[in-house]
């Protein structure tokens, strides 16, 4: 009798059509993930057959090419320390800065600090490569950090600045009533409060720092090369191997989505923090 | 610098100093054999790109290193890569690179006057620095016009591939047709195998502007055409409307839809599905078509040369930068990646060799798998022209303008103002380099 009700009727519908769309929206977006992993069990002839083949027997050659003939645990590895480092020094170098600018108003500084983001990377890379040469220092990891905070430092800082003003003031005020410094404001009140978005900011500038291509292939040398410069040496004039990139694509791609995966709810929580006034 | 550290350092100068004086000593006492040993302990930096050739090298490089006692790192790059990273650091004066690797006919003439190249003439005149063995009249001409840039040998090539032309016997069998060697003939049988309704199509090549122009020179060269006369442009003249407007109707009426989107991995695709009867690209796609792990046509390719018979020659040459720390240890890595027994070891997996001796020893000649293919390749290789490119500074953006005239005459739009407009900005676009 109840199900007979027109209005929860329609409720149950504008579910259905919710979640179907919702459905259809994931698969859209998961499509070429999909893909790329199907194409990573496929051989050579499958992956370069048109129509494209759906249907094929498994192999698992192109995980041995890409991790047994080739050195790529040694570039995830190394792609792990730069990202690793380079997010590390920057909360640690980024959130003080971020209070910094929250606290006292110093709008001038957090541009300056955006302005890294803004301006063309492409435009830093031969002055850096130059200094870099100068001070023996082309195909470090040292020298691939420093750049890539770069990339991460300014997304750490201005995330972190969002959530140290939505901060209330009281907490703030009553610690210095109690007898507390700014830094035990600081390192007391405000970091531990801003938890959720210093883990979303992180998990974003050790993606960007994963992903960065430019600097590394400029910067890096043999024996620091990074995942992403490395994928490439699948690709050769007039022979491309499908699944080894493939292969090695999933593995790039699989590691920070399960870091993402399992700090799925810092995210959402430290990216909205800030935007809707509590 | 602290003090402490800078007498360390110097002391440390001093004792390399005297012992490498002490390393040069034996090789004297030894007269008449190559002392390969001569430079024992160097490291070598190596920046190349990714080729068949390459994944060679890399396999051989212990038996150097065995050999001379010098350590090789060999940074490989997809080219694209490589050129970027190239320029970077050879703008800044990178004092790190031993040699490098470049394509000539792509950007030998900007390297060249950027400085980046050294001769090799000292080097290979030197008894002392080079084996007898290496015997450097055994280069094709072809193959040191490779390495030849505004008259200066810049380097060694590894290997020289040139265009030609790939098609499928059973098929005009079938048909009654004979390989093409003409333009008019080669329309003919385009058309004659073309059967859209099927999924298969007369004819395969690049569209995608300027992806296309290296595989295009051959018909612009073929019709008697030329990418320069006198310095100048020649895009609109009779000869080059006629190979745009060839070019264009053959991809329009005999080829894959979409072809203007088509550069080489899409046409590698296509051939190797069964998808197209004639198609023109570099040899050395000839390795992956006659591979049944890659291609479903292994069994049914035969090889020919382009029609017209003027196809491209390219390749990859390793040359030492000015400030290359170790010039002559490189060199020696650079006759030993290009001796006669390197060569013909990289013929017998298919390498196009840039030595003579390699195409004719036995070892290869009784073994051949694909007679055809090296018919094919020998007679392009002799008709080859170094004019994929035209020789100035500033390929890509002409690469770029040329692309577009090609794009409008597969699209059936009006070819003489397509060219017209290009030769006008070529013309300006060499002003700006001189």
């Amino acid at each position: 009798m109840r199900s007979q009700n027109p209005r929860r009727e329609r409720a149950v519908w504008k579910r259905s059509l919710f979640y179907l769309a919702l459905t259809l929206l994931t698969l859209f977006f998961l499509f070429p993930i999909i893909w790329m992993a199907m194409a990573s069990f496929k051989t050579q002839v499958d992956n370069l057959a048109t129509p494209p083949v759906v249907l094929f027997e498994p192999t698992l050659e192109n995980y041995r090419e890409t991790f047994i003939r080739n050195p790529f645990p040694r570039y995830t590895w190394n792609s792990f320390v730069v990202a690793a480092a380079s997010t590390a020094i920057g909360v640690v170098v980024g959130a003080p800065a971020a209070f910094s600018i929250a606290r006292y108003r110093q709008r001038g500084l957090a541009v300056v600090i955006l302005a890294a983001r803004i301006m063309p990377a492409i435009s830093y890379l031969l002055p850096w490569y130059i200094l870099f040469l100068r001070l023996k220092m082309v195909g470090t990891y040292e020298s691939l950090i420093a750049t890539h905070l770069t990339v991460g430092l300014p997304i750490i800082t201005w995330m972190l600045i969002g959530a140290f003003e939505e901060l209330p003031a009281e907490l703030e005020d009553s610690t210095l009533v109690d007898g507390g410094s700014i830094l035990t404001v600081f390192l007391r009140v405000a970091l531990p409060l801003s938890a959720p978005t210093i883990a979303a900011a992180s998990i974003i500038a050790f993606i960007f720092s994963w992903n960065n291509f430019l600097f590394s292939i400029i910067l890096a040398g043999a024996a620091t090369r990074p995942l992403p410069v490395a994928v490439f040496n699948f690709v050769s004039y007039l022979n491309i191997n499908v699944g080894g990139l493939a292969a090695a694509a999933t593995v790039i791609t699989g590691i920070p989505m399960l870091l993402a995966l399992l700090a799925q709810r810092y995210i959402v929580s430290g990216l909205t923090m800030g935007a809707v006034k509590g | 610098m602290k003090p402490r550290l800078a007498v360390f350092l110097s002391v440390m100068m001093l004792l390399a100093v005297m012992f490498s004086s002490v390393g040069v000593s034996p090789s004297l006492a030894q007269e008449g054999e190559f002392d390969w040993r001569r430079y024992e302990g160097t490291t070598l930096r190596v920046l190349w790109p990714n080729t068949a050739w390459t994944d060679f090298i890399l396999e051989e490089l212990p038996a150097f290193e065995e050999l001379t006692g010098i350590d090789v790192n060999m940074e490989t790059f997809v080219e694209d890569q490589l050129r970027q990273k190239l320029t970077v650091e050879l703008i800044a004066g990178s004092d790190d690179i031993d040699i490098f690797g470049s394509m000539t006919i792509q950007e030998g003439f900007k390297y060249h006057q950027a400085g980046w190249y050294t001769t090799l003439d000292d080097l290979i005149n030197d008894p002392t620095l080079t084996n007898p063995d290496f015997d450097f009249e055994d280069f094709s001409d072809g193959a040191i016009s490779l390495a030849t840039v505004n008259g200066d040998l810049i380097g060694i090539p590894t290997y020289s591939d040139a265009q030609i032309m790939i098609y499928r016997p059973s098929i005009l069998e079938a048909a009654g047709l004979e390989v093409p060697t003409t333009f008019e003939e080669t329309e003919a049988v385009a058309a004659a195998l073309n059967d859209p309704d099927n999924d298969f199509y007369g004819w395969i090549n690049r569209g995608k502007g300027a992806a296309a122009t290296s595989v295009f020179s051959s018909v612009l060269y073929g019709m008697g055409g030329a990418w320069t006369v006198d310095g100048q442009p020649a895009i609109n003249t009779p000869e080059a409307i006629a190979a745009f407007d060839w070019w264009g109707r053959m991809l329009r009426e005999y080829g894959p839809p979409g072809a203007v989107n088509n550069s080489w991995p899409e046409n590698v695709q296509l051939f190797t599905s069964g998808k197209g009867a004639l198609w023109t690209e570099s040899g050395q796609a000839a390795a992956t078509i006659l591979d049944p792990e890659q291609s479903g046509v292994a069994d049914d390719v035969s090889f020919a040369v382009v029609p017209g018979g003027k196809p491209y020659a390219y390749g990859w040459v390793m040359s030492i930068p000015p400030n290359a720390p170790n010039r002559e240890a490189a060199w020696y890595f650079i006759q030993w990646a290009t001796s006669k027994e390197n060569s013909l070891k990289a013929k017998l997996l298919g390498i196009p060799a840039p030595r003579t001796s390699s195409w004719e020893d036995p070892a290869f000649t009784e073994n051949d798998p694909h007679p055809d293919l090296t018919a094919a390749m020998r007679e392009s290789l002799q008709l080859a022209m170094p004019y994929m490119n035209p020789h100035i500074v500033n390929v890509q953006p002409w690469r770029d303008v040329v692309g577009q005239v090609i794009v409008d005459a597969i699209e059936g739009k009006d070819i003489v103002a397509s060219a017209n407009a290009a030769q006008a900005q070529l013309e300006e676009l060499l002003k700006q380099e001189q």
